[in-house]
């Protein structure tokens, strides 16, 4: 994507493709994840979907969204130690201008009538995580492993939280501290994305955000976490530091090498505890960049639980290069296919800005190419956490 | 815009192309007419019954050949390759940059053929066991299946496409060669080839490489009588109830009448732009989670408002009190005309990504439609059919599924 600078801690990211036949950008407001305000900034997510001056209550914003045609979303993510709250549009080029208009009237002219129900969809996402066991096991196991760092945030807040916030102070607060990075990707020409940008979001200048979280762990003990809950099979969840550099090539060779550990159906993992033992329907690895941190997760029978370990631990033993072509070929086709999806362009754009570092997605699969070998990759590895779900 | 070529290739396979300039990448998919409701057909004048899970079944063991493990042949082309079931549809398909052509070989070779032994099923009953013991675990699974429950006492859509740890447990050898030989046929089969792609390239190398058994069972209708319907309750680990409120729907008008009517009343009654979803909001019955889905089949069909949180009863009521206003007073056009073209526009969006436009298109040809036919469609609906469709969202067609917390 083509960066452009719109002014300071103001930036317009845009690739320009006549691929799609929609139209996609989003705004993004970029914070550093902290314990204390990060359930004031999702409310204030949730607080721009409920109405603006001109479009007063949440339905009356979602009937102009259908008049022009478009889909919008506002959501927090967490990529790293930041919190970023991302207002998304995808809608006709015809009515490019008029999203962005609605965009502009959404952010500058918010109006604070509907903060209980801001507040209410709020809690119902925060407790609803519970609801899909799979992601909820990894949540906690993170959870647990990063209880020290700002990365063991929730980015969706807290629900004790939520009665104490004033709602007015977080907007403005979010307003004037966050780096805006507005991203396009469709047939809209970069000249008229910037007036687009200068007409409608008047952000004023401000300090930009930079990544201090680091990728180096070392704990001396494997925390093992337990959870009981009435489920039918146990959900296992493994948090591995590697302590490769995210910013250096030797990153680049942690995504092959997870390729052949666990990243797909043919790999080490899969092959091992799936096609030959049958103990899991499904069982994979993949990898938390800015942290350096390696996910592995699988349902299984409690009693499994060792074996599954055990495969583990054999898995990264048996990592060698003789598959390597393969992989590299997996992992620069993710990185190709991803340009056919104005989401993942933006993705990843946002994934490089996050750790200022430059190349697109074409050089980056040019690095992956030069690979010669993988092995040894994980041998900074420790393991961290090790969380169990069970009935 | 929705772009779409098609031809039926001499073997009866229907074969369409998506064409997508620029893309980097090109997906493949052999989409089989063949689901999980289909255990019961006729085949040579006998009438079959196969236990529940059997199409999913089959499609798990499609990967494996004496010789080959198809996972590990495509992966090492670059390619991705996965499959899916349901109601309706089999599924293969696979995704790649490069070696589409050899890609698309090793698929119609996949297919083509079935290797079963003993101790290969035996193995799969225990991945698909846990497969299903993870469905166990999801709330938002089995509180969509109990609506269905709910709706249809016998219809076979009242199953999980998996089938139960028991059902699974009765497959064997014989009922899955047979059920390969019934379905895994050129007519019951749709190749769909997504990305940029010379259409004439791809159906001639289908017309000269893929190798299906000519013939086709005999699928059993159910178009069940309206039973009594009823309300079921379960109990899981859950924050707050989770509930789908599901209508039955009336089958005798066309698949692409009840899709496009379907969707826009749904959002009528739950999109952020309904009153009556405001209402809910605003008396705190309702909240972000509040939404829906419209499952359409041939012979069956079923209209799901879903959420969670305590208030469903209430919902309930208000729905049906909401309908008796509509059916009064009737609805303004413009409003008709504005969700029917937020829904064309959704498509046109969603037919950007080649596996959410294959496999739409997959499932319009397991329905006999076709998708632009429902694309277009969406231009007919007009006010009287929306007031004859949302007349069938009534207590009679109506149950309740919960899924709430134990003690709750």
């Amino acid at each position: 994507m083509k960066k452009t600078i719109i002014k300071k801690g103001v930036s317009l990211y845009t690739e320009e493709t006549d691929k799609f036949d929609a139209a996609t950008f989003c705004i993004l407001l970029r914070l550093p994840l902290k314990r204390e305000t990060a359930t004031a900034n999702a409310l204030v997510s949730k607080i721009l979907m409920k109405g603006c001056n001109k479009y007063i209550t949440e339905r009356e914003l979602a009937v102009r969204l259908e008049e022009i045609r478009t889909v919008m979303d506002c959501s927090i993510m967490k990529k790293g130690e930041e919190q970023i709250i991302q207002l998304y549009f995808r809608t006709e080029p015809e009515f490019a201008e008029d999203a962005f208009e609605l965009a502009g009237n959404i952010l500058f002219e918010p109006i604070f009538n509907n903060v209980d129900e801001a507040k209410t969809d709020l809690k119902a996402d925060i407790e609803s995580l519970v609801n899909n066991k799979r992601r909820y096991a990894v949540e906690r196991c993170i959870e647990n492993m990063c209880a020290d760092e700002a990365f063991g945030i929730n980015g969706d807040g807290y629900v004790e939280d939520i009665d104490s916030v004033d709602i007015k102070e977080a907007y403005e607060y979010v307003m004037d501290n966050s780096d805006v990075t507005v991203m396009s990707v469709g047939s809209i020409r970069l000249d008229t994305l910037k007036e687009y940008a200068e007409k409608y979001l008047p952000f004023a200048e401000r300090d930009g955000i930079s990544d201090e979280s680091s990728y180096l762990a070392r704990p001396e003990n494997i925390k093992e976490v337990e959870e009981k809950m009435d489920i039918s099979q146990g959900k296992l969840a493994m948090g591995i530091r590697l302590n490769i550099d995210p910013r250096s090539g030797e990153w680049y060779k942690a995504l092959v090498a997870n390729e052949l550990f666990g990243g797909n159906a043919n790999s080490e993992l899969f092959i091992e505890a799936r096609e030959k033992e049958s103990l899991c329907y499904y069982i994979s690895s993949r990898l938390l960049r800015f942290k350096s941190i390696m996910i592995i997760e699988a349902g299984i029978e409690e009693r499994n639980k060792e074996k599954v370990e055990k495969i583990v631990e054999d898995a990264f033993n048996n990592i060698n290069d003789e598959d390597i072509e393969t992989a590299k070929t997996s992992v620069v086709n993710s990185f190709r296919a991803a340009e056919d999806k104005a989401e993942r362009i933006m993705d990843y754009s946002l994934g490089q800005i996050i750790l200022d570092s430059p190349p697109d997605m074409e050089e980056s699969a040019e690095e992956i190419k030069k690979i010669k070998s993988v092995e040894g990759i994980f041998d900074n590895r420790v393991s961290d956490t090790v969380y169990m779900l069970r009935s | 815009m929705i772009n779409i070529i098609s031809k039926r290739l001499e073997n009866g396979v229907m074969c369409y192309v998506l064409p997508k300039k620029g893309y980097n990448e090109k997906l493949a998919m052999l989409a089989f007419n063949y689901g999980s409701r289909d255990v019961r057909f006729t085949k040579e004048g006998r009438e079959i019954t196969q236990p529940y899970g059997i199409a999913h079944f089959l499609e798990h063991k499609m990967f494996e050949d004496e010789s080959i493990n198809f996972f590990d042949s495509f992966t090492r082309l670059g390619i991705d390759t996965n499959a899916y079931t349901n109601f309706t549809t089999t599924a293969y398909y696979f995704r790649g940059c490069e070696n589409f052509d050899r890609g698309l070989t090793l698929l119609f070779k996949m297919v083509g053929s079935l290797y079963l032994t003993e101790e290969n099923i035996k193995k799969e009953k225990g991945i698909i066991e846990q497969e299903i013991k993870m469905y166990d675990d999801d709330p938002y699974w089995e509180v969509y299946f109990n609506t269905l429950k709910g709706l249809y006492g016998k219809d076979p859509c009242r199953e999980s496409v998996a089938g139960s740890v028991e059902s699974v447990e009765e497959i064997t050898k014989d009922m899955l060669e047979e059920s390969y030989g019934s379905f895994y046929t050129g007519e019951n089969c749709a190749l769909i080839v997504a990305g940029d792609v010379e259409s004439k390239a791809v159906f001639e190398k289908a017309e000269k490489e893929l190798k299906l058994n000519k013939g086709k069972a005999e699928k059993v209708i159910y178009g069940e009588e309206k039973g009594k319907t009823e309300n079921i309750t379960a109990e899981k680990p859950v924050d707050k109830p989770v509930y789908n409120i599901g209508f039955r729907q009336d089958t005798n008008s066309s698949v692409e009448e009840r899709t496009c009517a379907g969707n826009v009343i749904m959002n009528i009654l739950t999109a952020k732009s309904s009153e009556l979803r405001e209402q809910l909001v605003k008396k705190k019955l309702a909240d972000s989670t509040f939404g829906f889905e419209n499952v359409v089949g041939n012979d069956f069909g079923a209209s799901i408002i879903k959420g969670e949180g305590l208030h469903y009863k209430q919902i309930a009521e208000k729905i049906t009190d909401e309908i008796s206003k509509y059916t009064a007073y009737g609805i303004s056009s413009e409003y008709i005309r504005r969700l029917a073209d937020m829904e064309k526009a959704k498509m046109v969006f969603e037919a950007q990504d080649i596996y959410s436009f294959a496999s739409t298109v997959a499932d319009c040809f397991c329905k006999n439609t076709e998708i632009l036919d429902i694309y277009n469609y969406y231009d007919k609906i007009d006010v009287d059919t929306i007031l004859k469709h949302i007349a069938e969202f009534n207590e009679d067609n109506m149950a309740i599924s919960v899924i709430r917390g134990k003690g709750a």
